[in-house]
């Protein structure tokens, strides 16, 4: 065959497909099976996780953020008198990009393989109130913890940004 | 035609001052595809004149560039296309490089151009999906989005993410490839050649679909260089002219690039353009496994929050499957670039030769010939 | 009394058939392009659904025009014999029907013209210019039916090939079947002769500003017009039926084809789509009429 030909039967034979397995899936119920791990990819950039026992708050993810999406929360005060300082992710702002787990000094902050982030809405609120209330509940706040199943994180070897 | 029936009806309706109406082609079109526009005087069915109605992508990503660090930017880059994001991240980051005068280990610039061809790969099962959905066959797009969802998900193996991978940075890329990955893609390019045969007969071979695309939007060998056409619509005018040949980057000097051309230069010879270089770049990706070599995939290049770039500037290129993206890097030495300027593919073909092609066009065609020419609008308002 | 109520169960029975029938191509078609797609009676949730919103309207003409596309559509459907039987005793004259047929379009042309939207003006256009170039070998066609049987009844005509498939017209006129069935293909407005619609150049056409209550309403007409055009077919062609089960099933015979067309062909644009419905089919038809008539 060389292209450019034409013929009105060719496409007809694209009916086959009627007999073949469709390729999506009923998507709640069912899940394709892509990766080794179920779900998403083994390293995905999904939502945030932070070992608080390894953070040390030293703002290396606040700066290296494009979109200005990571803001250090005092949490408290150490010892000295000093405030301890975790990161809080805002989702309204983030992308996904990753530079912020690239960067950390030691390893605290990860990506997880959790992608939906749910908030409940009050019926009681007002639209305005709701929006107000989502955008505080759209954040990875330092005590939510998602640490049981990682995905982007780059591990001591290897360091990449830094 | 001066005896038609409906230019007949348009010198009635010109006598009356009915004339011309506008139509917005745009940004709320089925037709059209991204934040962009046609304001279209036309006189029944028929365009008279058109204006292109950009500007609704409100990012500005040149300006926004120069408030960001040098790596700060690998977030914002892939945004101006979002069909073949790869070019845009491997075009700055080798601007950089060429400023920093640094050479990337090898196996960094062969998981470049894997990337870059993957990309393409899906590229160019979005660019046919949207010819077929612009002239009605709805049934080649689903399945050529079912099929890039398997490229897709390989990119989500190698980066972490399916769309915007942000997988180059300056001095490399960020990861290697996972265990079983290699023979992933060998199988995913194994479908998609098999699906290629099927692609032939729904869309190759559409009575129908020669019967639309041809002799639409010709561009002639000479005029497709004066208006800067580039990539594949070059190619299918008749000129020989490939970045990934004439001007190498990344790992293509050490692969045998196939440059394809054809005469004839309508939106149906663009269509098999882009129908044979699928097929060769399935044979690309093949021989870059086949020749990656061992190593390390990055460049320690220090601190890279605190990079800073030498004074100086340089002009990196690479072919997208929409064509030329050209990055335009300027450094004064600090912390941030002076000036970012993206030459895109798709501006000559989307601002200039509209100016050409669609006045006496009818309404009929437009969407055709905007997917024939892979006009993506985000790179005309960067 | 008893006729307001026949009229009213037959106009149910053929909206809930097209209903049916607009679901499950859906779902062959999804099935074509490998998804999984809507369930059968997807067509029915989107009807309730479509009911159940607040809509706008642009002026008085508007709500008659789509009144007056579905009654006109609905009035056509009373004259098409369901398997012997009719809502009112008429003769079912084919030629009526085919006028009657006309007033769905019109109503439909005369909403989108009082929307005042050049997208629906265009679509409208071109659908007034789609029903020139298919009624000329579609009535060809029936001529020669018409001159064979002696009759414009189409109740006469589906009697008259009562007793095995053998009798059916459509095997003993294949080349009128195949003219007949090409242009069926652009009654229903299903591809390649959708440009009438045609989402990518104009914007889904005549639909363009309907929403609500009134993309109800078109969805309900054009499941009307899928039962009744169906419907002629299966008198025309495939005999009529002795039961209403079997007449569903042969009309949904002649549906199952025109969707299978649907999937795999792109659009014509509108002159060309005129130009082969002026050609091709109505080259068949006219060798059918003389092989009729000789």
């Amino acid at each position: 065959m060389s292209l450019g030909d034409k013929s009105v039967y060719s496409p007809l034979t694209n009916l086959k497909n009627l007999f073949k397995k469709p390729i999506t899936v009923k998507y709640p119920k069912e899940i394709l099976k892509v990766f080794p791990k179920d779900g998403v990819s083994p390293i995905y950039r999904g939502l945030h996780t932070n070992d608080l026992n390894k953070c040390i708050g030293c703002g290396m993810c606040q700066r290296i953020c494009p979109f200005d999406a990571i803001e250090m929360k005092v949490i408290g005060e150490n010892e000295q008198g000093r405030a301890i300082k975790k990161p809080v992710v805002d989702y309204g702002r983030c992308s996904f990009c990753g530079f912020c787990v690239d960067v950390c000094p030691t390893n605290s902050l990860k990506m997880s393989r959790h992608y939906i982030y749910k908030v409940k809405t009050v019926k009681s609120m007002s639209a305005k109130e709701e929006v107000e209330h989502i955008k505080q509940k759209f954040k990875l706040m330092p005590d939510e913890s998602l640490g049981d199943d990682i995905g982007y994180n780059t591990g001591k070897a290897k360091k990449i940004l830094g | 035609m001066m005896d038609s029936p409906s230019y007949m009806l348009s010198k009635i309706a010109e006598k009356d001052n009915l004339t011309v109406y506008e139509l917005f082609f745009g940004p709320n079109h089925p037709g059209m595809h991204g934040n962009f526009g046609y304001v279209l005087e036309m006189i029944g069915t028929e365009i008279v004149k058109v204006r292109p109605n950009a500007g609704h992508l409100h990012r500005g990503f040149e300006k926004l560039m120069e408030q960001k660090l040098w790596v700060q930017n690998i977030a914002l880059v892939p945004r101006i296309c979002v069909a073949d994001p790869d070019p845009n991240e491997v075009a700055y980051c080798t601007a950089i490089e060429k400023i920093l005068r640094v050479d990337i280990p090898d196996r960094a610039k062969f998981l470049r151009t894997i990337t870059l061809e993957m990309s393409r790969l899906s590229s160019f099962l979005m660019g046919m999906g949207a010819l077929a959905a612009a002239v009605g066959l709805y049934t080649a797009m689903n399945i050529m989005t079912a099929d890039r969802d398997l490229i897709l998900d390989l990119f989500e193996w190698l980066t972490g993410a399916r769309v915007y991978h942000m997988f180059s940075i300056p001095g490399g890329v960020r990861n290697d490839l996972a265990d079983g990955f290699v023979e992933r893609l060998y199988k995913v390019l194994d479908h998609l050649e098999k699906r290629l045969i099927e692609y032939d007969k729904l869309l190759f071979e559409n009575p129908i679909i020669h019967k639309r695309l041809k002799g639409l939007g010709y561009v002639s060998k000479e005029d497709a260089v004066k208006y800067g056409l580039t990539g594949p619509n070059l190619r299918a005018s008749g000129n020989p002219y490939d970045v990934r040949v004439d001007d190498p980057y990344a790992a293509y000097p050490y692969l045998d690039v196939r440059v394809i051309t054809q005469e004839g230069g309508d939106a149906l010879t663009r269509a098999i353009q882009i129908r044979l270089e699928f097929e060769e770049t399935i044979n690309l990706i093949r021989r870059a496994l086949k020749t990656m070599p061992e190593g390390e995939i990055r460049l320690n290049l220090g601190n890279l929050s605190a990079l800073k770039v030498p004074k100086g500037e340089a002009y990196a290129k690479v072919e997208s499957s929409k064509g030329e993206f050209g990055y335009y890097v300027v450094s004064d030495g600090g912390m941030k670039p002076y000036r970012v300027a993206v030459r895109g593919p798709s501006l000559p073909a989307g601002l200039l030769l509209a100016q050409k092609h669609l006045p006496k066009m009818k309404i009929d065609d437009v969407a055709a010939w905007m997917a024939s020419l892979a006009i993506c609008p985000p790179d005309i308002d960067k | 009394m008893i006729a307001a109520i026949r009229v009213f169960g037959y106009s149910l029975f053929a909206i809930f058939i097209g209903l049916l029938f607009m679901g499950i191509g859906r779902k062959i078609i999804a099935r074509i392009q490998l998804r999984l797609g809507p369930p059968f009676y997807q067509a029915f949730l989107d009807v309730g659904k479509l009911f159940a919103r607040k809509s706008i309207t642009h002026n008085f003409v508007m709500d008659l025009g789509m009144i007056m596309s579905l009654a006109g559509l609905l009035s056509t459907m009373l004259f098409v014999p369901v398997a012997g039987h009719m809502a009112i005793k008429t003769s079912s004259n084919l030629i009526l029907i085919i006028y009657l047929m006309a007033i769905g379009h019109l109503g439909m042309a005369m909403a989108a013209a009082a929307s005042g939207n050049p997208n629906a003006t265009i679509g409208v256009s071109r659908a007034l210019t789609m029903m020139l170039g298919y009624e000329i070998p579609f009535f060809t066609v029936m001529l020669g039916l018409i001159i064979f049987n002696g009759t414009s009844s189409l109740e006469l005509i589906a009697q008259s090939q009562a007793g095995g498939i053998l009798n059916w017209n459509m095997v003993k006129f294949p080349l009128g079947f195949l003219a007949a069935e090409i242009a069926l293909q652009a009654i229903m407005g299903e591809k390649p002769f959708d440009a009438m619609v045609a989402p990518a150049e104009i914007a889904s056409g005549p639909m363009v500003e309907l929403g609500g209550k009134y993309l109800g309403l078109a969805f309900l007409t054009h499941a009307v017009s899928i039962f009744v055009e169906t419907g002629i077919m299966v008198n025309l062609f495939m005999g009529g039926a002795s039961n209403v089960f079997t007449f569903v099933l042969k009309q949904f015979e002649i549906y199952l084809i025109t969707i299978l067309i649907e999937a795999v062909f792109p659009r014509f644009r509108i002159e060309q789509a005129v130009k082969f419905l002026w050609t091709v089919p109505m080259s068949i038809a006219v060798v059918q009429l003389a092989i009729i008539l000789l």
